[in-house]
Formats: C-alpha cells, sequence, structure tokens
C-alpha cells in the first residue's frame, strides 16, 4: 500500500515538474544566465509552500520529521560544485 | 548586457557572499559522519539529534557508528519515523559478535574479534570458541538479518551477558502501524470534497450574477489550464510544496530522486551478478538492492512527467530539438547525447557527495530548514553559471 502512495506521490512530483517546465534546457540554462529565472522561483516557492505546512504539521504534532539530510559542510558543497556542472551541461 | 540583468547579477553575488559568510559560522560544525545518502532514523535521533547517544559507548562503537547499519545488529526499522515504529522487531542487548562481524569482515574475523576482546572481557579460550562458532555462521548480511528477524540466531553469550536477565534480549513489542495513515487519507479526501464544493458554489454564484453562462464553460476554462504545457513557475511549485507536504504526512518519507537511482544501480548489479558486490560495503549497505520506497517514487515521477506532457499534447520522442542548445551547439545529436551522458554521471556523483540531489536534498531538505540543503544550492548555482558562462561563451 505504501509503494502505491509512492507511485502517486511520484506522479504529482513527475506532473509538477514537467508543468513548470523543469524539464528544458532552455529554462536550466536560462537560470544559470540570470534570463530565465523559472528554476528558482520554482524551487523556492516549493520548499516555502513545503516548508511552510511540514512545520506547521509538526507543531500540531501531526508529524514528525523523516531522517534529516545530514550536513556535512565540505561533501555539501563539493557535492554541489560537481553537480552543477552536470546541471549546466544537461539541462536537466 | 543590459542594466537589469547586470542589476540581477550584483544582487545574486550579493546574496551568495552573505551566504558564505553565513557558511563560515557553520564550519566549527559536524564531526565527520560518512554519508552518501539520508541516514536512518537510528542515526537521525540517537546521533545527530543527539538522543541517547551511543557512539562515545565503548570502542567498538566509537568506530563504526560512522558508518549507518544500527539496525544489522539490533533489528528494527531504519526508515521509520516515530520512536515506536523504529524500535519494532530491535534486539537491545546484543551478543553475537562472531556471526556480525563476519558479515562485513569475512576475511580479517579473527583480527577484529581479537581487538574488541579486551572491551569485552574475553579470555583467549572465549576467543577461539567464538572463532569456531563464526564458521557456521550465517553466510552474508542478507542471511544474518532473516535470522535475527525471525528470533533463530543463536551464538555464544559473553561473559558477564550471560547473568543478564534474558528479558533484555527480547524484541520490543510491535505496533500496529499506519492506522493513521488511513485517517490522513480521509481527512484529505473531506477536505477535497469541502473545497470542490465551496469552489462550486462560488463559481456557481458568479455564473448566475453573470446572466447564465453555461457552467461547463468555466470547467472547461479550468480543464484547459490544466492542459496548458508551461505552468506558472509559482503555480507548479505550489503543486510541488504540496507533495511534499503529502510525502512527509502520508508517506512518511521526504521526496528522493538520487537515492533511489543509485538503488536501482545496485539493483542492476545485484541482477547482473550477485556476488560482484560482496566486498563493497557501499553497495550492500548504504545502496542494499531493494525495491523500496523511493524507488517507487521514481518511477512515479517518470510516469507524472510522461502524464504532464500527454496531458499538454507534447508528449514526442526526441532527440534534440530544443532551440538554445541548437544555437550553441548545433544540431547534431551526437553531442547531446554525449554530454548529456557525461553530465549525468556529475549530476549522479555530485548527488552522491553532497547526500542528495535538488529534489531530495535542496527541496526536501530546504523544507526541514536543514543548512545542507542551501550549501548544496549554493555550490551547485555557483559551477553551474560559471560553466555555462564558459560553454555559452559568447553568446551568454
Amino acid at each position: 500500500m505504501s509503494f502505491v502512495i509512492a507511485l502517486l506521490i511520484g506522479t504529482l512530483f513527475g506532473f509538477a515538474l514537467n508543468k513548470g517546465g523543469l524539464t528544458r534546457y532552455a529554462n536550466i540554462t536560462g537560470v544559470f544566465r540570470f534570463t530565465n529565472l523559472t528554476v528558482i522561483k520554482f524551487m523556492l516557492t516549493a520548499i516555502v509552500v513545503g516548508g511552510t505546512g511540514v512545520y506547521l504539521l509538526n507543531q500540531w504534532g501531526v508529524v514528525q520529521f523523516p531522517n534529516i539530510p545530514a550536513t556535512f559542510v565540505a561533501g555539501n558543497v563539493l557535492g554541489g560544485l560537481v553537480f552543477g556542472i552536470g546541471m549546466a551541461l544537461t539541462g536537466y | 548586457m543590459n542594466p537589469a540583468r547586470l542589476r540581477l547579477i550584483l544582487l545574486c553575488s550579493g546574496a551568495v557572499l552573505l551566504a558564505a559568510a553565513g557558511v563560515l559560522f557553520l564550519i566549527p560544525a559536524q564531526p565527520a559522519q560518512a554519508q552518501c545518502t539520508t541516514p536512518s532514523s537510528c542515526k537521525t535521533c540517537h546521533e545527530i539529534q543527539g538522543q541517547m547517544p551511543v557512539s562515545e559507548q565503548g570502542l567498538w562503537h566509537k568506530q563504526h557508528t560512522l558508518f549507518d547499519f544500527c539496525e544489522t545488529c539490533h533489528g528494527g526499522d531504519r526508515n521509520a519515523a516515530t520512536a515506536d515504529l523504529a524500535h519494532t522487531g530491535m534486539r537491545i542487548g546484543y551478543t553475537e559478535i562472531s556471526t556480525t562481524c563476519k558479515s562485513c569482515h569475512p576475511s580479517e574475523l579473527e583480527t577484529c574479534v581479537r581487538t574488541y576482546a579486551d572491551e569485552l572481557g574475553l579470555s583467549e579460550s572465549s576467543v577461539g570458541g567464538i572463532l569456531d562458532v563464526a564458521s557456521s555462521g550465517p553466510a552474508d548480511a542478507a542471511a544474518l538479518i532473516a535470522e535475527i528477524q525471525s528470533g533463530t540466531l543463536t551464538g555464544p553469550a559473553l561473559p558477564e551477558a550471560a547473568a543478564a536477565a534474558p528479558s533484555e534480549n527480547a524484541p520490543v513489542a510491535a505496533e500496529t502501524a499506519n492506522s493513521g495513515a488511513l485517517n490522513t487519507v480521509l481527512w484529505f479526501v473531506l477536505g477535497g470534497v469541502a473545497a470542490g464544493a465551496s469552489g462550486y458554489i462560488i463559481l456557481n454564484e458568479r455564473r448566475l450574477k453573470a446572466g447564465n453562462q453555461p457552467t461547463l464553460a468555466v470547467l472547461s476554462r479550468l480543464a484547459a489550464a490544466l492542459r496548458r504545457e508551461n505552468w506558472s513557475p509559482y503555480a507548479a511549485g505550489v503543486l510541488l510544496g504540496f507533495t511534499g507536504i503529502l510525502s512527509v504526512l502520508i508517506g512518511q518519507h521526504l521526496l528522493s530522486a538520487a537515492g533511489p537511482l543509485a538503488t536501482i544501480t545496485s539493483l542492476l548489479v545485484h541482477a547482473a551478478d550477485p556476488t560482484a558486490a560482496d566486498g563493497s560495503l557501499y553497495f550492500r549497505f548504504v545502496v542494499p538492492p531493494a525495491v523500496d520506497w523511493s524507488v517507487m517514487l521514481f518511477l512515479g515521477i517518470f510516469l507524472g512527467g510522461m502524464l504532464g506532457a500527454l496531458t499538454s499534447r507534447t508528449w514526442k520522442l526526441r532527440w534534440n530539438d530544443d532551440p538554445v542548445w541548437r544555437k550553441v551547439f548545433g544540431r547534431a545529436p551526437w553531442k547531446r547525447i554525449v554530454l548529456g551522458f557525461a553530465g549525468a554521471v556529475l549530476l549522479q556523483y555530485g548527488a552522491s557527495l553532497a547526500g542528495g540531489c535538488t529534489s531530495g536534498l535542496a527541496i526536501s531538505g530546504g523544507m526541514l530548514l536543514t543548512p545542507s540543503a542551501f550549501l548544496f544550492m549554493a555550490g551547485m548555482f555557483v559551477s553551474g553559471i560559471i560553466t555555462v558562462w564558459i560553454v555559452f561563451r559568447r553568446k551568454y
């Protein structure tokens, strides 16, 4: 059953990504050129909405935070640097 | 370069410098944690959040909590979000060191047992006895975990543990799990019905005031909006935010995409040659070959993207038809394929280094306001901007 939920949530996720336009090379490289800010608008909106919701739910005791990605400064930054090169080259 | 763009670049550079200054405050930070994917619940609560940490208790824990395989010895559910669910099936005291050590260190078992023999108070004869049993214990991690969960695991008890009360080794009683999830789904259905009903009432009132346009026109306008190829990024972002909330609420997992890719790789390796990954701690414990929740999410992402394209009638198998790409690289599809492959390798490598990709780390982590997410995004943007600048050269 939880796998069905995973499938449904993933479908919503993919749908949002596609409609948001993040599957296009022009949009991804556009944000790195400061001409097309779709990516950053999308990501930050998602973070704000999701964060508000999750923190609210946490305060009401409905959810507890699941495994939090560990903060490991060198790994996060280095990984981000490598990731950015890949993102700019492929456009995804 | 037009002044608006220049202003934007300066603004972003200023923000980045500010963030970098903030990073300096983070540097006297964490003990080195070898994390390649999201840590387990065990590690999150006990070590990261510091509730009853074991990393300083005894030589073995000091040297091994660097990794993340508590459930191999102690059982339990490494992905549960609450203490009760995580401790279901857990063995609290654990004494069968010969069999568990063997699953990772089959060829140096004697060295390992002797290293910790002092700490455990083993005499020479006990060590020999343990090593004798080791040769007949479970052959690998999967068999070991199966034995733990079925409760059939046996082995020599350590001298002082033999005197401990038997109830210390009994698994924690299982709780009935996930009855809360169905309740939540019901609330969402009720909420959806309420929202739909109120929406209908509002729209109907408007229709009556505006002089009897057919109701279907409103619905078809909604449907047409859904079918548009490009939503406003704000609308899509709100949808993604809700998806993230649902994922935590009903799925009890965070969104992630790089993790399942690694798991799928592990599955493929296992299918091709089950013994090939035996020497690799990464493939056996960090991304074990199993179809788990995140892999189903990943499949869903793929299907969802197709659904989006299908509803906007832009679904098409294509090699290379992006206009910006063509402006820079020309029409040849082989360049797209080669750069796509090379870039994808970098993407996954970077995601593994950082502990997640944009969905797992930037968005899910950002939702929880972890510093790692923002560090990751900073690095991503810096190198992305430089790369695009180099690649586009004069057309930047």
